[in-house]
């Protein structure tokens, strides 16, 4: 997979169009894994369109230096249109990922075979132990683990410094090893 | 209640993430026609709107020509 900075970076110089669409290509499937258990799976792909194409017209203001900071920026606006999407529906927003929505996925792939027994014994595990977490142990680990985003953004989107984010994460992690 | 202890917690998240970026290239993943649309929206690709009927434009033409 190409690294999405370089080319994002590239794109800031040159302003190229053409490695635009091909930046949101390469983005999408993170932008998908976001969207996954915040809203139902048949409206993905609408707001799915309207969040990459908020990411291109705003990519050249985009003044990050790392490929978290990018992904960090990109969920900002994944959030604020998952906000809306709900808003317009009169929902409450779904700030934390529908564990149960994300299980069916799970078992959607198992009966398809399209994952090891291996990975979708972990997976289920995973998911159980999101289930018995605090619903911001939850969303810390997600983030970190799931989304693999950095601990400065973490820490942005808390409102948190990074060393916050990883005691924080690390105390969450405490209390599953610990046994409760 | 006592939760199950769980080893390596971290390990079983980073598969779970894989698990469901396996399942979005397999049936969730951006369409060609969805690409398209974009593409035409950011002005990779052009749209000759005269050879399509209103009905045929992409949706995302309907919906957002007036926006862009």
């Amino acid at each position: 997979m190409p690294d999405v900075f370089l080319m994002v970076d590239e794109y800031r110089k040159s302003g190229d169009r053409a490695l635009l669409g091909e930046i949101l290509k390469t983005i999408s499937e993170d932008v998908t894994l976001y969207l996954l258990g915040r809203i139902p799976k048949n409206d993905v792909p609408d707001v799915r369109q309207d969040i990459l194409l908020e990411i291109a017209q705003g990519l050249s203001r985009f003044r990050g230096t790392t490929r978290e900071q990018f992904f960090s920026w990109c969920y900002v606006i994944a959030r604020a249109a998952t906000a809306n999407y709900h808003r317009k529906r009169d929902r409450q927003p779904q700030t934390h990922p529908d564990l149960e929505a994300l299980l069916a996925i799970v078992e959607q792939s198992a009966v398809r075979s399209r994952s090891s027994e291996e990975d979708i014994r972990d997976a289920r595990e995973a998911i159980e132990l999101l289930q018995s977490l605090d619903p911001e142990c939850a969303d810390l680990l997600f983030k970190r683990y799931v989304l693999e985003l950095g601990l400065d953004e973490i820490g942005e989107q808390h409102g948190i410094t990074a060393n916050a984010a990883r005691m924080r994460i690390s105390r969450c992690e405490g209390t599953l090893s610990d046994g409760g | 209640m006592t939760k199950k202890k769980i080893e390596d917690p971290a390990k079983k998240l980073r598969k779970l993430g894989k698990v469901l970026r396996k399942e979005i290239n397999e049936g969730l993943s951006l369409t060609k026609k969805e690409m398209g649309d974009i593409r035409a929206a950011i002005g990779v690709q052009k749209v000759n709107y005269q050879k399509h009927k209103e009905k045929d434009k992409p949706e995302l033409f309907r919906r957002r020509k007036h926006e862009l």
